[in-house]
């Protein structure tokens, strides 16, 4: 099939160059995540003049202990926008979880065994929110929004508003033990960031997923079983859901149905930070996690400044629309919107 | 001599990728039908969409009346008297023929500034009388075929008091009765006075109305001719310009059925659809909208799937009930829509190429970026795709390279069976010819090609047998040799073919 077939055309073909003539290092510019960490590491400076308390152990530690659940969901956040979908539910799932682990471990379940339990009922979230998607056809929107409130509905009535304490205290070790001078949940939030980046980037099941979010009809006709990928990029979300769920459970030592609300819409603003976007087939995992770093670091920044929490809100809004806007005026310029 | 009423003057238009109109001359006399004639990319609708004032030209100008007029928009031309009929008819089925006609403006207000519907009515009854047809302007659209359509658009620009009317392939939807109806109607108007510009691609209809005759191919004036001056020959020869290695269909290589459709049913789209597509061959489908030869793909492919009948691929009868479905079973699709459904528009060509073959690329689950690349690589230089890398986004190509990009995914897999439907809408004459003859070149390598198509000289180029659908059904079936364009089209339109039966 090398063969050239007698095909005939009008004008002699251009030589094709298989890499743009652009060169590595202007691509590299380019793209969402050099420029995020950039502008983080200014941030970093900047902040590192006005206070002498931003570069020190104790408060880098505060910061990377603090972002490692919204670290984990950006993950799955990441997948799920780059397949073209959106989970709101993943703040309730993360408090869910604390709770559903808790209650297993003061019933007398093992610790694993409660682990195990807990992932498992995230994996059905995730089934049922995709099932719910893409079998109903309802809006990742409302599918999602709807098991937002089911989950932090269950969750309350699972501990009538309590809190769920006195957790056996090999359960601390994740979030209170320490390896390397940070606890090890540090070291879970880095693997499953860095697997899930070389997964988006590599494998072929991930690849899928950009297919789907980048044309969902284009890729049935390409015989890519989009429902199939669709339902996938949602129990990644939900499972990942439940790992910062189990993971802040342990940091505090009980489990709380009122953890992460309105996590979710941080954790988009992360990830469409970094990259991703909300028609879907862009995005990467690293972005979601650098967008997570810079609004860690601005949180924390504001409050060594001693700014009133309440502008918080207020800037890191406005950050958002400055570096899409920003990115899509680039764009605009190129041609490519 | 009467005086020109309107004229464009050296006329260019560019697209990105594409000029699609360089310096192009054209004119057209009050009381003449002027003929316009280009294969499909010529630049035909664009200079239709100049005149229009839909599209303002890059450079040189248009003339009403000896004057230059800007045309920014279609009001200004329209209050000039250019009125203008598209090939995507612009009624809206669910109104009335009369509030059709004066959609975009009512002719008369009460003073409570309410639309004076008698005078409505009446005066779109004069437009229609206009045309010599007595249909009743209360009716809805809806209840009208597709040559009464026509007729509505036509009295919908003579109610803006036009001078020049622009038909763009006017009769392409049409049966030949309709067709007949149509000129009957384009000689009185031309009779009353107006200038007729006739947008087609359609030789034989050339000869039947038109006065005058110009030709355009790859954006440029080539003639202009009396039409008493000219041959067909003579304007087949001018359009296409170059000895075309024309399209020919493939020799039928085999005997052995390579697809084999038995009773292929999903009321009311399709009804009872059976046909036998050998190795090698291309089996054309003609019909017009809704006729159920779309749906004959998209069942195949799985994409609606039949309710009943047998579908073998090889020899092996299957049930296709999704794409993948289809793809198991070796039979790939190009849909007709590249925009929406064949490409990924935001991602570069390589990803596109590659996106039927990723096990090829996939080596324990991880996908081999540079083998992509080189597969794409290949297919790019293969089909001679405009396009400076294999990264460039698929979006910003032309149509042409566009549907090569498409096509090359097809290639890639290697179905046994290939549906295209409406392989070449959209694309300019040089990737027409280049998809022709891949086609023909993949038919001869043994690959069978069910080719979907409305366009007729592509369908009598390329097929082998030609099955004609009408009302969800076959229709009846032409040999390459027998079909001639007025066969198809007398079967797409229902009416009784005058065909041996043992032939069907």
């Amino acid at each position: 099939m090398d063969q050239k077939p007698s095909v005939a055309s009008a004008r002699p073909g251009a030589p094709v160059r298989i890499h743009s003539g652009m060169g590595s290092l202007v691509k590299l510019l380019r793209m969402r995540e050099v420029l995020l960490f950039a502008v983080t590491v200014a941030l970093s400076l900047a902040i590192s003049r006005m206070t002498p308390y931003f570069l020190t152990a104790g408060n880098l530690k505060a910061m990377l202990i603090g972002m490692v659940p919204t670290a984990i969901i950006a993950v799955g956040m990441a997948i799920v926008l780059v397949g073209g979908g959106l989970d709101l539910s993943v703040g309730s799932v993360m408090a869910l979880s604390g709770t559903v682990a808790g209650l297993l471990m003061l019933k007398g379940a093992s610790i694993w065994l409660a682990l195990m339990l807990t992932l498992i009922s995230g994996a059905l979230i995730g089934l049922a929110n995709g099932l719910v998607i893409t079998r109903i056809r309802v809006n990742p929107l409302i599918a999602t929004l709807g098991m937002m409130t089911i989950a932090r509905g269950i969750a309350f009535v699972a501990t009538e508003g309590f809190s769920v304490s006195g957790l056996p205290e090999g359960f601390a070790y994740w979030g209170q033990g320490s390896v390397l001078q940070v606890p090890p949940m540090v070291f879970v939030m880095a693997a499953l960031v860095i697997a899930g980046d070389l997964a988006l980037r590599k494998t072929k099941v991930m690849r899928e997923v950009y297919y789907v979010g980048g044309n969902e009809r284009a890729a049935l006709l390409s015989g890519i079983p989009v429902n199939r990928v669709k339902v996938t990029t949602y129990m990644i979300s939900a499972v990942l859901a439940a790992v910062a769920g189990i993971m802040l459970a342990s940091r505090l030592m009980s489990g709380t149905p009122t953890a992460g609300i309105g996590l979710e819409l941080n954790v988009i603003a992360a990830a469409v930070l970094g990259g991703a976007s909300l028609v879907g087939g862009e995005g990467s995992v690293l972005g979601a996690f650098l967008g997570t770093v810079f609004m860690t670091i601005l949180g924390n920044s504001m409050i060594l400044l001693a700014v009133s929490i309440y502008w918080q809100g207020v800037a890191s809004g406005l950050v958002l629309i400055t570096v899409v806007g920003i990115d899509m005026f680039v764009r605009t310029r190129r041609g490519e919107a | 001599m009467p005086s020109v009423l309107l004229e464009a003057r050296e006329i260019s238009k560019s697209f990105p990728g594409t000029r699609a109109l360089d310096r192009v001359h054209f004119e057209v006399l009050p009381g003449e039908v002027h003929a316009v004639v280009g294969e499909n990319g010529a630049g035909k609708t664009t200079l239709m969409m100049i005149l229009a004032g839909v599209l303002q030209p890059d450079e040189g100008a248009v003339l009403w009346d000896g004057a230059v007029v800007p045309l920014t928009d279609s009001r200004t031309a329209q209050g000039l008297g250019i009125g203008t009929v598209f090939q995507e008819l612009s009624l809206v089925p669910g109104l009335s023929i009369g509030e059709n006609i004066f959609l975009t403006r009512s002719p008369a207000r009460t003073a409570l500034g309410l639309v004076e519907w008698r005078r409505v009515y009446a005066e779109a009854q004069v437009a229609l009388a206009q045309l010599g047809i007595g249909v009743d302007p209360m009716l809805p659209v809806s209840s009208l075929g597709m040559g009464a359509r026509q007729m509505v658009e036509i009295a919908k620009a003579l109610s803006m008091r036009c001078r020049v009317l622009l038909l763009d392939e006017p009769t392409s939807a049409l049966s030949p009765v309709e067709v007949d109806r149509l000129f009957t109607a384009i000689r009185a108007l031309r009779d009353q006075g107006l200038g007729i510009v006739f947008i087609t691609h359609r030789i034989a209809e050339v000869f039947q109305i038109a006065d005058r005759v110009t030709i355009l191919r790859d954006g440029h004036t080539v003639a202009m001719h009396e039409i008493s001056g000219v041959t067909p020959d003579q304007v087949v020869h001018a359009m296409v310009g170059r000895t075309l290695g024309k399209a020919t269909r493939p020799p039928p290589s085999s005997s052995t059925p390579m697809l084999e459709v038995a009773g292929l049913s999903r009321p009311p789209v399709l009804e009872d659809v059976s046909f036998s597509l050998n190795a090698g061959e291309i089996l054309g489908v003609a019909g017009l909208p809704d006729s159920g030869r779309e749906e004959i793909g998209r069942a195949l492919f799985g994409i609606e799937p039949a309710l009943r009948g047998t579908v073998r691929v090889n020899g092996h009868s299957l049930q296709i009930r999704s794409p993948q479905d289809a793809l198991r079973a070796g039979i790939g699709y190009l849909p007709p829509d590249r925009r929406t459904l064949g490409l990924f528009l935001r991602m570069p060509v390589k990803d596109n190429i590659v996106v039927t073959a990723l096990n090829q690329i996939t080596r324990s689950g991880i996908v081999d970026d540079g083998h992509a690349t080189i597969i794409a690589a290949r297919y790019v230089d293969r089909l001679q795709i405009h396009s400076p890398s294999v990264s460039q986004v698929v979006g910003r190509l032309s149509g042409g390279n566009q549907q090569k990009v498409a096509l090359s995914k097809w290639l890639l897999r290697r179905p046994r069976v290939l549906i295209v439907d409406g392989p070449t809408i959209g694309v300019d004459v040089g990737a027409r010819v280049a998809i022709h003859q891949l086609l023909y070149q993949l038919a001869a390598d043994g690959m069978s090609i069910l080719l979907l198509s409305t366009d007729l000289p592509e369908l009598l180029g390329l097929s082998n047998y030609i099955i004609v659908m009408n009302g969800g059904r076959v229709a009846g079936t032409l040999s390459g040799d027998e079909a001639s364009e007025r066969r198809v089209m007398t079967l797409a339109a229902g009416q009784p073919a005058q065909l041996d039966p043992a032939d069907v």
